[in-house]
């Protein structure tokens, strides 16, 4: 399951950083992490369930809240593919 | 930190550790995979090891 949690904008690769120190520090459920420049003001996180996220930001600084809901994987493919075709046509 | 090529692996090596290609220090986006086995995420981007990644990479 995708959750995305709703942080400050700037703060998101730091955010994911301190997600990723609390999870091997607690031995949480959590599976993957994705902080996109594409996402502003957001980080994605991939756990076995809400409550595992909930326990994750629980405290921590910088996170505003959960976003209610679930993200599709098919959203996800969207930002972990490359704008190849769009940088291309740039270039010219 | 720099970014695999290839792979993608952030590394601050010159060399990826894992795939052995060229890295750059010209990379965006940042995916951190825990359990390689149980994330979806992991699955799409054909993730197998576990650590940091970025998005995209440019030489
Ligand atoms: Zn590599």
């Amino acid at each position: 399951m995708i959750f995305a949690v709703r942080t400050m904008v700037g703060q998101e690769k730091n955010i994911a950083e301190l997600m990723y120190g609390r999870v091997e520090k607690e031995n949480l459920d959590v599976y993957s992490i994705l902080a996109s420049e594409a996402l502003k003001g957001y980080v994605l996180v991939e756990a076995e369930s809400e409550g595992v996220v909930k326990e994750l930001i629980k405290g921590m600084p910088r996170v505003k809240g959960l976003v209610k809901g679930t993200i599709n994987i098919e959203e996800i493919e969207q930002l972990l593919t490359p704008k190849k075709i769009i940088e291309n046509i740039e270039k010219g | 930190m720099r970014a695999c090529l290839k792979c993608k692996y952030l590394t601050t090596e010159e060399t990826c550790p894992i795939c052995g290609a060229q890295t750059s220090e010209n990379w965006m986006g940042l995916l951190i995979i825990i359990n390689p086995e149980k994330s979806e995420i992991a699955k799409k981007a054909n993730i197998k090891v576990k650590g940091r990644y970025a998005i995209t990479v440019k030489e």
